[in-house]
């Protein structure tokens, strides 16, 4: 499985960079651990529809290829769908040792926060 | 593909000539016990065993009869401090010195001995992580008992001044404690010179087998170390226990060959060392942990802020290379080296050792060099940097 974890590790086609994206309008969310690792999510809606997601995101290679893995098959989900973490069936396609699975703890933060943003702005 | 090795620090492949003593030594009939004189096949074994004291003390300028050998540096550090302490010091109060900067193997037995009643005191490094002489000289008192401190750092490469701090311990009559498992072989060492009292071997670190170490203990001391382990009265009855030949004979001829190849090692690391450090300067900001006129240039521990240790090897893939030491880069525990230098917890995680040894190419250390760019450029467009 190393090798798909790799993938995702290297992954860069959805980061979100700044002098390429800044004239979209995202729904960003945040999540930071003590340690500094942390994940952004930059999420485009159109109506309750995720037409675009981006990221950024700083920490081992689980949390690096986690989010790279979640962003690539939130695309075209709602809100609510994406916002079911487990359905993406995450920990077992990239077997996420028992020490690293609260990485998808912060990457479940990030998504709440980036929800709440757009609920206030509703 | 194999990946490239540059992890020396950690440890060293067995050196051809090496591989061939030990085989020849495993095929011939040199399995005797060597505590078994009363024939021949003991006879043998013995003399290769005097022959290999020989080598090792030959290395550090020490007499054959002040070597003992052990199963590596851990045991020699271990035998040094609790050998010590069962002789005499368990019936004196008093303190034993030592530095936040030592290896486990140092630092745990100093505990326990604290635990026993013994006062520990730990130096704090300079910010470059030398051990500070003056403070040295100012914690030592009149009921210091031992000061035990490492030649070469084996997660920073910092080189302590020994002689000085020899010179000290001498001059105030204190058991002094060396562990050599980084500089054995790989600096000149004279242990008359630097006025040490006991100093602890390893052999793989330098081209030798594992499993195989010594302990030299001056003349002076040699009667002031108890055992630790119980058993026969092999090695002057300090370190009981069957001799393994062909680990002698492996160790022996790695010390013999390191003797010979020192100052062309010593030239080509420096070489690695240079390349490595100019192929990476357009890494903005790459921090080099210790400063370059006392640090061994075999090891460069290199801090990579803001960025995890564990992302950058991963993504190194081609390349071996460490996090932090062997020892305690299995856990998740942060570097007490680095953070008794006053590194923080960030600059902990974002460190990287390279290390480099004799059979290092410098393609190696280029594409080493370009991986660690490239990996890097990675992390910080992911983190949006």
């Amino acid at each position: 499985m190393e090798s798909l974890l790799r993938q995702y590790f290297s992954d860069n086609n959805s980061v979100y960079i700044a002098s390429d994206h800044a004239d979209i309008n995202y729904h960003t969310g945040v999540a930071i651990q003590v340690n500094g690792d942390f994940v952004k999510l930059y999420l485009n809606l159109k109506e309750d529809r995720i037409i675009e997601a981006k990221y950024n995101v700083s920490g081992c290679p689980f949390m690096i290829a986690i989010t790279a893995f979640y962003i690539e098959r939130i695309k075209n989900k709602t809100l609510l769908e994406a916002a079911e973490i487990q359905d993406f069936n995450i920990e077992k396609t990239l077997e996420l040792p028992i020490n690293k699975k609260d990485r998808l703890f912060l990457l479940e933060d990030a998504l709440k926060n980036c929800i709440k943003q757009i609920n206030r702005g509703k | 593909m194999k990946s490239i090795y540059l992890d020396y620090a950690s440890s060293t492949p067995l050196a051809n000539e090496v591989v061939a003593e030990m085989v020849s030594a495993i095929s011939n009939n040199d399995f005797g016990n060597p505590s078994s004189v009363d024939h021949e096949y003991g006879k043998n074994a013995y003399e290769l065993i005097e022959d290999c004291r020989k080598d090792v003390a030959n290395l550090i300028n020490a007499d054959q009869r002040e070597i003992i050998w052990t199963s590596g540096a851990t045991e020699a550090n271990n035998l040094a401090i609790f050998g010590s302490y069962e002789f005499n010091l368990k019936n004196k109060s008093g303190n034993i010195i030592t530095s936040m900067t030592e290896h486990k193997s140092v630092i745990e037995p100093f505990k326990t001995l604290e635990k026993k009643g013994l006062r520990v005191l730990f130096l704090s490094p300079k910010k470059n992580g030398e051990i500070d002489l003056n403070e040295l000289e100012k914690t030592l008192n009149k009921d210091s008992l031992m000061v035990s401190l490492m030649h070469i750092n084996n997660e920073t490469g910092v080189l302590n001044d020994i002689e000085s701090i020899g010179a000290i311990c001498r001059k105030k009559n204190v058991i002094f404690h060396v562990d050599a498992a980084q500089s054995i072989g790989k600096i000149p060492i004279d242990v008359d010179n630097l006025k040490v009292d006991l100093m602890s071997l390893a052999s793989h670190k330098i081209y030798g087998p594992k499993g195989i170490g010594a302990l030299y203990i001056n003349g002076k001391t040699m009667g002031r170390i108890a055992p630790i382990i119980k058993g026969g009265g092999q090695e002057r009855g300090i370190r009981p226990g069957t001799l393994p030949t062909h680990q002698i004979i492996g160790m022996a001829a790695a010390f013999r060959l390191a003797k010979q190849h020192m100052n062309n090692d010593l030239n080509h690391i420096r070489k690695c060392r240079a390349l490595f450090l100019k192929s990476i300067s357009h890494i903005k900001d790459a921090v080099v942990n210790t400063d370059e006129v006392s640090t061994f240039p075999g090891i460069i521990s290199v801090c990579l802020p803001d960025l995890d240790s564990e992302s950058i090897i991963f993504g190194m893939n081609t390349i071996a290379l460490s996090k932090g030491s062997a020892c305690t880069s299995d856990s998740d525990e942060p570097s007490h080296v680095l953070k008794s230098m006053g590194l923080s917890q960030e600059e902990i995680r974002g460190t990287i050792r390279i290390s480099f040894g004799r059979y290092t190419t410098m393609n190696e250390v280029s594409i080493a060099a370009e991986s660690l760019v490239k990996i890097v450029t990675h992390l910080k467009m992911i983190r949006g940097q």
